[in-house]
């Protein structure tokens, strides 16, 4: 059994069905993409498995336990994080506080029993997450590349066991998304935490993940490897275009 | 431990006693909308608990202040708790609304219902706080510095830290797990507690609990806190004070001296948005260091 286990998840919005039984498993460690055009119901996936939107139907089995239909705070303690697109970082304070809200989460809370103990912690985040320069500046003045990373180090700071990322490299320059990807390697490689992808930036979606997920129109359409999913007809169809392959061999 | 002021009058130890509990006012309505970003339109709702509450009981019982400052506290922190339960649900405008509502409903049936609360008279013949007027300034002096200094070291600490997070994004909390209505309502439930003290001392103080010394706070409260300074509990507490010190010294202008606050709230939020005893604080805090470095 997988650590993640997605079963004919169903969602209709009025008379738009968004995710039309979509069935997945995450493994432990590992790195899942999820691709697919614009509204195909990607970021839909993580609303639900994240509890922000109840879904209609199906399963959400997370070690072991059926979670569909939860409260996003049920879910994040049980260690399912997810990050948004549009990032949303606690204003008016600065980045050390921003993750210490994380750190004062009740999964945080029984894992870190003193204040020093926390500030090692977020240190330690602030660390991996190449954040240093900036700890103390209000979120208010970061630039937008700062503020994904941070958007990423919020999330790893709550040590979760699968983390939902969309759209952590978008509106990033190459330069910007390097160290983004380097953190969430190093957390998925040190840590063991699974990474779920969401990222229409494919030549580095296509180099961190495993596994592609590709929907389309709130349906599966292909399920294999970076290599698999590029030559896939259904995906060069609905999303990648003619010249798929040059694009993840480049 | 405090310098006794140099009053020739009782008149002036008279206004700095009530400019002192408007500090309180002011503070209480930063720790839950300050803070949360909660705009709580109904504030003046939670005074009047606390206040009309010990006038209901003097007009059967002369109760005292020392039995009814506790009450007032448990009552009106469990009516904030009433109120936050559903209200805090809403989002934006839709909270500031339903707050309105119930300070509305409120002051209607205290001027409805005058047979219980005397109507636009009020409820005489409350126990005065104390016996002389410089005691009962220590004891209000004393109760606004202690109130004032929880909010603020609450506010300091992890607790005031997450009541700040849910002012810029809710979602973003929960998605870390943060069980934000535990932390809304029991800001609430603190906010309205103090006011509810606060309103009860007053009732108290001048012996009065009536519609004229309540309601028009729902709006002043909101006002004093923001040209102070939200989101820090003492910046709010010093734009209380000092507004209702300066409207008091200039009352003999008549109702001349409303506007004083409508002309401060304008300019301080044109010129002065993040509010004025916030930008002192940054100010010195920057000369602070200048001198530091040197």
């Amino acid at each position: 059994m997988a650590l993640l286990d997605i079963n004919n998840l169903y969602k209709k919005f009025g008379g738009l069905v968004a995710t039309n039984n979509i069935t997945f498993s995450v493994e432990k460690g590992e790195r899942v993409g999820i691709l697919g055009p614009n509204g195909a119901g990607k970021t839909t996936i993580f609303n639900q498995v994240s509890g922000f939107i109840k879904p209609d139907g199906g399963e959400i089995i997370f070690n072991g336990e059926n979670i569909i239909g939860k409260s996003p705070e049920f879910i994040a303690k049980k260690g399912i994080v997810r990050t948004f697109q549009i990032v949303k970082p606690f204003k008016g304070m600065n980045v050390y506080d921003n993750l210490k809200v994380a750190t004062l989460s009740p999964k945080m809370k029984e894992e870190i029993k003193n204040e020093t103990e926390r500030k090692k912690w977020i240190e330690y985040i602030i660390d991996i997450c190449e954040l240093k320069n900036v700890a103390y500046t209000m979120t208010d003045l970061l630039p937008q590349g700062y503020l994904k990373k941070l958007e990423v180090a919020k999330s790893l700071a709550i040590k979760p066991k699968v983390v939902l990322l969309d759209e952590p490299f978008a509106g990033l320059t190459h330069s910007e998304i390097e160290p983004i990807s380097k953190v969430i390697i190093k957390a998925n490689e040190v840590s063991g935490t699974s990474i779920v992808l969401i990222e229409h930036r494919l030549k580095e979606f296509m180099q961190l993940v495993e596994r592609v997920i590709a929907i389309d129109y709130g349906e599966k359409i292909a399920e294999g490897t970076p290599e698999e999913i590029v030559k896939n007809k259904k995906v060069i169809e609905s999303y990648l275009g003619k010249g798929g392959e040059e694009i993840v061999n480049s | 431990m405090y310098i006794f002021p140099v009053f020739k009058d009782y008149y002036l130890l008279n206004v700095f006693s009530i400019a002192v509990i408007y500090a309180v006012y002011a503070a209480s309505w930063d720790f839950l909308s300050g803070f949360t970003g909660k705009e709580n339109f109904g504030h003046a709702a939670f005074i009047a608990i606390g206040g009309y509450m010990i006038g209901f009981i003097s007009s059967v019982y002369p109760i005292k202040p020392f039995l009814s400052i506790p009450l007032a506290a448990v009552v009106s922190a469990i009516f904030g708790i009433l109120i936050g339960l559903p209200t805090l649900k809403l989002k934006g405008p839709y909270f500031a609304l339903a707050t309105l509502a119930v300070a509305t409903i409120f002051e209607k049936l205290s001027i409805s219902l005058s047979d219980l609360t005397g109507g636009e008279e009020g409820i005489y013949g409350i126990e005065f706080l104390t016996q002389g007027q410089i005691s009962s300034f220590y004891f209000v002096l004393t109760f606004a510095v202690l109130a004032i200094l929880i909010m603020y070291i609450l506010g300091k600490s992890n607790f005031g830290l997450i009541l700040k997070s849910l002012r810029s994004d809710e979602d973003a909390a929960r998605a870390l797990g943060i069980k934000i209505n535990f932390y809304k309502i029991s800001a609430f439930a603190v906010s309205s507690m103090f006011a509810g003290i606060a309103g009860s001392i007053v009732a108290h103080f001048y012996g009065y609990i009536g519609p004229d010394i309540v309601y028009p706070l729902s709006l002043n409260s909101i006002i004093m806190a923001v040209v102070g300074g939200i989101g820090g509990i003492v910046p709010a507490a010093l734009g209380g004070f000092f507004l209702t010190f300066i409207s008091e010294m200039l009352s003999e202008f008549g109702d001349w001296n409303q506007l004083l606050y409508t002309v401060v709230l304008i300019l301080s939020t044109l010129f002065l948005p993040s509010g004025i005893f916030n930008y002192l604080g940054a100010k010195i805090r920057t000369i602070g260091s200048k001198a530091g470095e040197k």
